[in-house]
């Protein structure tokens, strides 16, 4: 008799790491998904479309490096570079001559979104391409068995992104950001060159973007429709975490990853969705001012 | 280092505001501009700022154009410049404005007891939540720290009380001193006397009356323009 | 209406005829591309013309298909019911959004954002709702067309979804060409000046929401019966953008534009795809991008423009005389300030300030930068909030009340910098301010051209010579103007207290004189309480009974010009001379 309870609770607390670690990788997954749409829209009031698309670039990077035969771990800062200097010729080309104008940015990085998915299928096909998983097999930890995998893109996706965001908040480059986005004029007359600092801050999240498609590639297949999986997501982080401060990505990351693990394991994912986007709303209508305020 | 406008005109959305203006301000010397409210003061020193675009004349500085160059060039050319209404990045704290002052943590208490008793210590607090006589305080401490070989100062003096704006006063006076110039633009009009080397006076976006200190009758030449 | 219909009945006759001798494959691809056009003219409802950027029109287009899909499947003979049902189902998702994103006054982008997103989760939801939507696979299999227990032919399901659209592309711009559509265009253009003439913009930006996500919802009902099927993919990314290209490149200011946009990159797209599809795609990309650097405004207006017909292309409206602004019983308060305290932070804009303004005063309120004269402007027209104190118009408490509330009792108001329309021709401005009587949009789609305005907004017209210059486009009068026309604008309704912030700012010293002369003569004829934040002395002296000084936040001096003028304390903050 007791024997069959304790046997009953130890799959119920097994069971209940599972979901923990399955929200631990959500939760790193989409930290990591959102942090340039983050710095994007919190610095520069530049919503961009495209930015699914820059991670599935990034998801390509490490499809390209995997058919020359090198280590998967070489794509992640190759997909960061990669990036960068796409985020860095898309700003100067583009973006730069729209800024202030917040409408014509969201219909020409949707343009842009059209490009590089074509692109890409051009260069690589419509076909379902895979990049195989680095560290096969699974790591037995706290009781339960989980891919090895996982646990290292949970410890690179949040060492990326605090990383990322210790930078924003703690160097002179990030005080100068903020202080682009707190007041452009005043910045300028402070002797911040804001032109080359929004180069610099549009390429750091286009190379988010990479680090993130990189890191998700093995976990299904690399196709050129795969960032549009990730935008829906990614925006619902950003809202739920606010426009205004950087670290919103985590808390927004943290509290998306959290509704859904639990709806889908209550209930099912169509009231986990439904929920996500209940939360949107409602942190929408809480938070009027900030959001009002960071496209001012 | 000398700054110079030629035919500055510039406005704002499809509001001409400066109508074709010149003058001169170089290290060494201080210019007060004077005139009533909405002639064009404020505008006049973002056109020089290139903080607001020019929409006709030139800005020179050591005779290269810089119109066409953003605040950033002007800044780092020796071009510094504290505004009327957003002295401060009233977000960051106290420190962080210090920071993008360009000044180290090291210096920052020179900048911080210019004004003594009241800015001391207050490194850590949001420039949003100083006073604004606080916040316009810092902001012209900044500029004159900076020693700047050129400052344009727009109201140093509003909000300040009476004792403090004569400690604006020999420090602006001190900045001339040590070689730097300043563009002041300054409503109290004791206060522009007793500083200005040079006088300009502004009515509906145009230069009316120029001046130098030691003129004869200079106050009620400039106090006649400004009457009511 | 007339002159629509010139070009209406030989565009529908065109269309049905075409639809019938184009064969059915032809006509096919007519009437699907048409019922794309009518979800693109939705999309140019509210973005053209309300300047609602919405990404997600495809949720009441994709809600509908899914609906219609579901009741015809059931019930063949139902499909007039399922339109029906469409509609107000497109309405209804819509007018959620809409009260969700606007009654809190967000940023527009974000309005975009959250459109997108909304569709786009919903893709997912009809993803994995297999009960419901098919799932992946969606809905097959839905009956043509159908009524009274039969289904049509091919033919003819093509034909009536050819007229079907027409007519609705038609029924919009019939509703486009009453007062509503200027109000639309007043609210895109320039929402708080629209809110304070009277409108309730937020109200009319809910509702046009919600028709725009009807007429999506009929265009989603159409668009199930002529493919036959629905998949998630209808509330998905790739058609999201397209719309949004068509609308784009066609231009969205007309209704025509979506239509021609949409028929344009269709019927290319379907002559290129077979053989170019990869690199047509891609195109449609570039040229997404392209539009959006060299031509935002779109291929239609563009032409027009060319084409050197901009100014014709709304007929202006009449303009009547109404008759005397109702003057106020002399001596009785107008509006009342009691006490007012406003701050910024920590910042004090204005403490304890009252005010009254009796009828028949011409009163001006000077003082000098950040004085607070603006922000209280602002407090009595209702454009702030503030903290402390009260409001009170004709003796009624209106503190706490949105700006149209006090525009509908008749608080005008000309802001610092002007306020026009610009896009609208200069008869249109006046209009759009008389037309702020009728209450609701439904009211505004009923009424006609025509705009009942006061005697003294035509006699301030007539004197500065705007009234020769009716069909100029606002934007592109001088500055001087622009104050005039905006002048105009605050008298054209029910204006019962004129608050005018900076007049002459921008004008000559003669047209100064010349404004003066102006405002006295509408003050005495129409007994109109007028209350002038100005600087220029000069025409303080030529216009004001009386003169209040503003400093600091707070009440400094109040008295005739003369004993104005000689207090010292005033003296003291103009020339900054102490004692």
């Amino acid at each position: 008799m007791s024997r069959t309870t304790d046997t009953t609770w130890r799959r119920r607390l097994n069971a209940l790491t599972l979901e923990l670690l399955n929200g631990l990788s959500l939760f790193a997954t989409l930290a990591i998904v959102a942090l340039g749409l983050g710095i994007t829209f919190g610095l520069m009031g530049v919503i961009n479309l495209a930015h699914g698309e820059f991670i599935m670039v990034g998801a390509y990077v490490a499809f390209v490096v995997h058919e020359a035969g090198w280590s998967h771990w070489v794509s992640v800062p190759l997909a960061a570079g990669v990036l960068f200097v796409l985020g860095a010729v898309i700003e100067v080309i583009l973006i730069r001559r729209i800024y202030r104008k917040p409408e014509l940015t969201i219909l020409a990085t949707f343009g842009l979104s059209i490009v590089l998915r074509q692109l890409a299928e051009l260069v690589f096909s419509k076909d379902f391409q895979s990049v195989p998983n680095p560290v096969p097999g699974a790591t037995e930890a706290l009781g339960v068995l989980f891919p090895t995998y996982r646990y290292i893109l949970v410890a690179v996706a949040l060492g990326t992104v605090v990383v990322t965001l210790l930078g924003f908040t703690r160097s002179k480059f990030g005080l100068v950001v903020r202080a682009i986005v707190a007041d452009r004029d005043l910045a300028e007359s402070a002797g911040i060159r804001t032109g080359v600092t929004n180069v610099l801050a549009f390429g750091l999240g286009a190379a988010s973007a990479g680090v993130a498609g990189a890191l998700v590639a093995p976990l299904g297949a690399v196709e050129p429709n795969l960032g549009l999986s990730y935008l829906p997501s990614a925006f619902l982080v950003v809202i739920v975490g606010g426009f205004s401060r950087l670290w919103g990505v985590l808390v927004g990351a943290l509290v998306v990853a959290v509704v859904q693990t639990t709806l889908i394991h209550y209930y099912d994912a169509v009231w986990a969705l439904i929920a996500s986007l209940v939360l949107a709303v409602v942190m929408l209508q809480m938070r009027r001012s900030s959001v009002a305020g960071a496209t001012a | 280092m000398r700054l110079e406008a030629r035919d500055l005109c510039a406005g704002y959305d499809a509001v001409p505001v400066l109508h074709g203006i010149s003058l001169a301000v170089e290290s060494g010397e201080i210019v007060a501009i004077v005139g009533r409210n909405g002639v064009g003061k404020t505008t006049l020193v973002k056109a020089l700022m290139g903080v607001l675009p020019a929409t006709g004349g030139q800005v020179l500085l050591d005779g290269v154009d810089v119109t066409r160059r953003p605040p950033s060039h002007r800044v780092r050319a020796g071009l510094r410049a504290t505004y009327q209404e957003r002295a401060l990045f009233r977000e960051l704290t106290v420190g962080d404005n210090l920071r993008l002052g360009g000044f180290a943590p090291s210096v920052h208490h020179q900048v911080l007891d210019k004004f003594p008793d009241s800015l001391s210590g207050r490194g850590t607090q949001r420039a949003g939540t100083l006073s604004g006589g606080e916040q316009k305080m810092l902001a012209a401490a900044c500029a004159i720290v900076s020693a700047a070989p050129l400052i344009l100062m727009d109201e140093p003096s509003e909000g300040l009380q009476p004792s403090n704006v004569d400690l604006l006063g020999r420090h602006i006076a001190s900045a001339r001193e040590h070689g730097s110039g300043v563009l002041l633009i300054e409503q109290h009009l004791a206060l522009a006397e007793r500083l200005a080397d040079r006088f300009v006076v502004l009515e509906k976006g145009e230069v009316v009356e120029e001046g130098h200190a030691g003129d004869d009758h200079i106050h009620d030449r400039i106090a006649k323009r400004l009457v009511i | 209406m007339r002159r629509g219909l010139v070009y209406f009945a030989p565009t529908l006759g065109a269309a049905a005829i075409a639809s019938l001798f184009l064969g059915d494959f032809r006509a096919g691809q007519l009437s699907l591309f048409l019922s794309l056009a009518v979800l693109a003219v939705s999309l140019g409802l509210v973005w053209g013309y309300a300047g609602i950027l919405s990404l997600g029109q495809l949720l009441p287009f994709g809600l509908a298909a899914y609906l219609t899909a579901r009741i015809t499947t059931a019930h063949p003979s139902l499909s007039v019911a399922a339109l029906v049902a469409s509609a107000a189902a497109g309405a209804a998702i819509s007018a959620i959004v809409a009260v969700v994103a606007f009654r809190r006054r967000l940023a527009l982008v974000v309005v975009g954002l959250l459109t997108l997103m909304l569709s786009l989760t919903f893709e997912q939801i009809a993803q994995q709702w297999r009960d419901v939507t098919g799932g992946f696979n969606g809905l097959t299999n839905v009956p043509r067309l159908g009524a009274f227990g039969s289904t049509l032919s091919e033919t003819w399901q093509n034909f009536t979804i050819t007229v079907a659209a027409v007519v609705i592309i038609g029924g919009v711009a019939l509703l486009l060409s009453r007062p509503i559509g200027a109000v639309l265009v007043g609210i895109r253009d320039n929402e708080r000046r629209t809110e304070a003439l009277g409108y309730n913009t937020i109200a009319i930006k809910i509702w046009v929401f919600s028709v725009g996500g009807a007429v999506a919802g009929v265009a989603g009902a159409l668009y199930v019966h002529r493919t036959g099927f629905v998949s998630p993919g209808i509330f998905g990314f790739t058609l999201a953008t397209n719309v949004v290209l068509w609308t784009l490149i066609g231009g969205r200011s007309l209704v025509v534009g979506p239509v021609v946009g949409t028929l344009l990159i269709n019927f290319a797209s379907a002559a290129l795809a077979d053989v170019w599809l990869q690199y047509w795609v891609l195109a449609t990309g570039v040229i997404f991008v392209a539009a959006v650097l060299f031509v935002p405004d779109g291929l239609v207006p563009s032409v027009v423009r060319v084409a050197g017909r901009a100014s014709r292309r709304r007929r202006l409206p009449q303009i009547r005389e109404r008759g005397e602004i109702p003057g106020e019983q002399a001596g009785d308060a107008v509006m009342e300030a009691d006490a007012i305290d406003k701050s910024f932070g920590s910042f004090n804009a204005l403490k304890d300030v009252s005010l009254q303004i009796d009828a028949a005063e011409l009163r001006c309120l000077i003082g000098p930068n950040g004085a607070g004269k603006s922000t209280l402007l602002d407090i009595l027209s209702g454009q702030q909030q503030h903290q402390g104190g009260a409001v009170a118009l004709f003796g009624q408490d209106y503190t706490g009340n949105p700006a149209w509330e006090f525009a509908r009792r008749g608080v005008s108001r000309k802001f610092q910098a002007p306020q026009i329309i610009q896009s609208l021709s200069v008869a249109e401005n006046i209009a759009l301010a008389a037309w702020a009587i009728h209450p609701s949009p439904w009211e505004l789609t009923r009424s006609p051209w025509v705009a009942d305005v006061s005697t003294g907004a035509l006699q301030v017209l007539n004197s500065t010579g705007l009234a020769d210059r009716h069909a100029t486009p606002a934007g592109d009068l001088s500055h001087g103007e622009k104050q005039w026309l905006e002048i105009a604008m605050a008298l054209a309704g029910t204006c019962r207290v004129l608050l005018l912030d900076e007049p002459t700012a921008g004008m000559t010293a003669a047209e100064s004189i010349r404004a003066a002369t102006l405002l006295r003569e509408l003050h005495t004829r129409f007994s109109l309480p007028i209350l002038i934040v100005e600087h220029d002395m000069a025409f303080i002296r030529a216009v004001a009974d009386r003169v209040t000084v503003l400093a600091r936040g707070r009440l400094l001096a109040d008295g005739t010009v003369a004993e104005i003028e000689a207090n010292r304390d005033v003296r003291a903050v103009y020339l900054g001379v102490e004692g």
